[in-house]
């Protein structure tokens, strides 16, 4: 534990919480830019309150999940603690972005929720489970979707570290053991809380990304009561014969959705989503390719939060997407170009594996500012990456498939081995010299490769470290226990001091 | 009851992968194929010239080494089996037919490839998996056989020359059905009163069909058929109650043994590695191959909660109950391997609706694949025991 006369970061914080003396001094232009756009932050978190008061109240005093939204400045600050220059307006610019979109989307569902009365909204929405993209909807210009579980879990836990556990209770009370996807398991327990918002049409579900999600969507399938059709995609989707299995339940679920609503394909506006996907994806490549560059000044958890938003959520349909990525985009080309180093204290570059801890969505924000250890790639970002086909409606459907087959987590668990070891092509390409690995202990898909990760990167001399978590549940491995295990490895493995002894070790055990 | 006569010859057929029927088939040059999971069909396996072993791992007493490879948080039955690969217990087998259907014992099977396992004993050794849809409709059965043509079918008949013509099929169909009709038969007795065998011996004799050839184990079937046949039950039922056991994966028939030694009798074998489904006769329709008869008939009676259809997902309930009608059970053991999320979660989804929605008696079980802790097991079906006989004498008092 740092001792309160040690000088650093951790000073400014009370112990055991999030909560901050003052806020971090940056020098004057950066610490100027910091609060100008933390107003900004806050007043977009407003706006969940300020759309419609009355039924933002009684969903916030009926819903667990939804209050962790409220402290979502908080989980700012967090993820962009470690950014400077350059590298602080990309993510705030990012999380505003984020935050927006989260707000507005739950905004939708807070307004068609029947719960709340009866309203137009709720018969023209469609929920799509997640990692399913719902870029299908760009096809019914006259609906709307809802990507909503990562709302009861995932993202409520990286506001409020404590937001999950809640639910794990229930569905652990209820009798499904611990050892289950917390993703999943979640989402059954918002089901069986009988927490779930009533609206919508109809609800497409998901084998993705896991045997748990599968399981978990007869529960969710049971409780939602509207009509839904399953989206099973083929698991070996590299081989080329699953093809023709895999179009042809696409145009199930287009069938389903036009019969549950009423409404008709509409190519020309389907190809318009997929014409803005692409500029997406054009973006992500070229940021990817600046990322091998020492000067790229992308801060890890904004990259991996917008991404991870324009895969399952955005997939084109959100157009300001592709915009804040240009925006974002020639920032970072200028960083490269001129040279400007706003990751300073970079000793390590490093690759990512495996699914972050929601609870400590910022460790590698902490990693950074302790250790010096930059991430510049997460694997899970480099889901399905192609370009979708926008003038042929076959592959279309086709590229709409592969882009459930490879979604986020999905795209190396399934599929064959090789998918997995791709860490190792990644790590290559993008000049890491570390691979920290989240061991997501629920997650059976990553760790039974765990040995075989382990040989070849001892074979290749790649240091590897491995860090235990629990995604949802920090009770079980809290943060200091994951700080522990990589003080430890940097420490004894890697022989090197800290950058910032203060943040070695401290509690933060009752933050958000 | 007398002993029956083959009882511990199956014990001991039982005791090792390699068994001595399993020696005599690979003396006489036939092909072994291994495989793990009812989506890869038996009958596939069991062409001319070829053996299907259902991959077991008798005796494992340490997953150490694949606990490395595979972590302590996953499937001991994946483990297992790649200890004993890692063993070298699998290397008279010519194939591993695989199916992506359940990811830890898939992981299992991919460690075949990725540590080159078998292959350095027999250069021929190949995997092959297969894509096994989650919806029944009409375009994933086809897609079904199409992954079965191309991913066993095809492979076989490439690296060894297996004959995979129709005519081929269709005798390794008749052979198969012939098969399933004698232990089905076998296992119709438990429905009886008084049945003249326990639910450990069928136990034995679904798993020696499974892990034995085909051809040289039916004969050991038949006999035990016609002395099942008169085989005369003691006075009275041993029983206190009926149960059905259900869950996945369970080749261990002293697990059987626990539950029927607390006094409840099992009745049907609803579990991977169980007869209900795996025993009923594949029938070939009018128009139809007998590849597309195989597809069909593995995915209508599939019982696995992989599934996702609703009327896969209900259906599998309601044939629980069927069962427990059809063999007269007073409740139901539901039992899962540590880890295995499908079975976790059916198990918890079963546990709640089945007294409330089908009024029978519902017990879930977390079991390892190697049980040490019995007692605990043991304490826990007694208290279920009890607990259904006090349902019965309540019914009864109230009739």
């Amino acid at each position: 534990m740092s001792k309160k006369t040690d000088r650093g970061t951790r000073n400014r914080f009370y112990d055991g919480y999030e909560l901050a003396r003052w806020r971090k001094w940056r020098g004057f232009k950066d610490t100027w830019v910091d609060f100008r756009e933390w107003l900004t932050e806050k007043k977009i978190s407003g706006e969940l309150i300020k759309a419609d008061p009355v039924r933002a109240f009684k969903a916030l005093t009926y819903y667990h999940w939804l209050a962790p939204y409220l402290g979502s400045g908080s989980m700012v600050d967090r993820t962009i603690d470690d950014a400077h220059g350059e590298a602080l307006y990309i993510a705030h610019k990012y999380m505003q972005f984020l935050l927006k979109s989260n707000v507005e989307a739950l905004i939708k569902i807070i307004r068609a929720d029947e719960r709340f009365g009866k309203n137009e909204y709720a018969k023209k929405m469609v929920i799509f489970e997640q990692d399913a993209s719902p870029i299908l909807i760009g096809g019914f210009p006259n609906l709307t979707n809802a990507v909503e579980e990562p709302y009861f879990g995932i993202l409520a836990a990286a506001n409020d570290q404590h937001a999950g556990y809640y639910f794990s209770d229930v569905i652990d009370s209820y009798g499904l053991p611990s050892d289950s996807c917390r993703n999943s398991s979640i989402v059954c327990g918002v089901a069986i809380d009988d927490q779930l918002p009533y609206y919508g049409a109809c609800l497409v579900t998901s084998n993705a990304p896991c045997d748990s999600s599968v399981m978990n969507s007869s529960v969710v399938e049971r409780r939602l009561r509207v009509p839904s059709i399953q989206g099973c995609t083929p698991m070996r989707w590299r081989d080329a014969d699953t093809r023709e299995y895999a179009v042809q339940h696409v145009k199930e679920v287009i069938k389903f959705i036009e019969d549950c609503t009423g409404e008709t394909f509409d190519w020309d506006a389907f190809f318009k989503t997929i014409r803005q996907y692409n500029e997406e994806t054009r973006i992500q490549h070229e940021l990817w390719e600046l990322a091998k560059s020492p000067y790229y000044p992308v801060p890890s958890v904004p990259n991996l939060l917008y991404r991870s938003f324009q895969l399952s959520f955005s997939s084109g349909l959100n157009e300001n997407c592709a915009k804040i990525g240009r925006e974002m985009l020639a920032i970072c080309e200028k960083c490269v170009r001129e040279k400007i180093n706003v990751r300073p204290k970079t000793r390590h570059r490093t690759l990512v594996c495996g699914a972050p801890a929601s609870y400590y969505m910022h460790f590698s924000t902490w990693m950074y500012e302790c250790w010096g250890v930059n991430t510049v790639v997460v694997l899970n970002n480099m889901s399905h990456s192609d370009y979708l086909n926008a003038e042929d409606k076959e592959e279309a459907l086709w590229g709409v498939a592969q882009l459930w087959e490879q979604a986020i987590m999905r795209r190396h668990l399934v599929g064959g081995y090789e998918n997995m070891l791709e860490l190792f092509e990644e790590y290559e390409r993008f000049n890491c010299d570390m691979i920290v690995f989240y061991d997501n202990i629920t997650c059976k898909g990553s760790k039974s490769m765990t040995g075989m990760i382990q040989d070849i990167a001892n074979e290749r001399n790649i240091p590897i470290v491995w860090i235990s978590h629990d995604l949802i549940d920090p009770r079980s491995i809290p943060r200091s226990s994951m700080r522990k295990q990589f003080n430890d490895f940097m420490s004894t493995v890697m022989g090197e001091e800290p950058l910032d002894p203060s943040l070695l070790d401290f509690d933060d055990s009752k933050g958000w | 009851m007398r002993d029956l006569k083959y009882r511990v010859f199956f014990e001991n057929l039982l005791s090792d992968v390699k068994n001595e029927l399993v020696d005599a088939a690979l003396s006489d040059g036939k092909l072994a194929l291994g495989y793990s999971c009812y989506y890869v069909p038996e009958v596939l396996l069991n062409l001319g010239g070829c053996f299907s072993v259902r991959m077991r791992a008798p005796g494992i007493a340490d997953t150490a080494i694949a606990t490395y490879y595979m972590s302590e948080k996953t499937c001991m039955y994946s483990r297992s089996i790649l200890e004993r690969a890692i063993e070298g217990g699998y290397n008279f087998f010519s194939a591993l037919l695989s199916t992506e259907t359940c990811g830890m014992m898939h992981r299992s099977h991919e460690h075949f490839e990725m540590l080159n396992l078998v292959k350095e004993v027999n250069e021929n050794f190949f995997v092959s998996h297969i894509d096994s849809p989650f919806i029944t409709k009409d375009y994933a059965v086809k897609h079904y056989e199409k992954q079965l043509k191309k991913h066993i079918l095809d492979r076989l008949n490439e690296v060894y020359g297996v004959d995979v013509s129709e005519e081929a099929l269709r005798k390794a169909i008749a052979e198969h059905n012939e098969l399933c009709r004698v232990v089905t038969e076998i296992g119709n007795l438990r429905k009886q009163e008084n049945p003249p065998l326990t639910g450990y011996e069928f136990h034995l004799i679904e798993l020696v069909s499974e892990c034995c050839p085909h051809d040289l184990i039916l004969p050991y079937l038949k006999e035990t058929l016609e002395e099942l046949k008169t085989r005369q039950p003691d006075e009275k039922p041993w029983y206190r109650v009926r149960v059905v056991l259900a869950g996945g994966e369970n080749d261990d028939p002293d697990f059987t043994k626990l539950i029927e030694d607390a006094g409840a009798f099992v009745v049907a074998d609803r579990y991977c590695f169980g007869s209900l489904p795996g025993r009923e006769e594949i029938v070939i329709g009018e128009n139809e191959t007998a590849l597309s008869a195989v597809a069909r008939h593995y995915i209508e009676t599939n019982q696995c909660p992989r599934f996702m259809n609703p009327e896969k997902v209900h259906g599998r309930k309601a044939y629980l109950k069927q069962l427990a009608d059809d063999y007269r059970a007073d409740g139901l053991i539901i039992q899962q391997m540590k880890f295995c999320e499908y079975w976790e979660y059916e198990r918890m989804y079963c546990q709640q609706v089945m007294e409330s929605e089908y009024g029978l008696p519902c017990m879930g079980i977390e079991k390892e694949y190697v049980n040490t802790s019995t007692g605990q097991l043991r304490t826990r079906f007694q208290a279920f025991v009890e607990s259904l006989e006090i349902k019965k004498l309540s019914g009864e008092a109230a009739k």
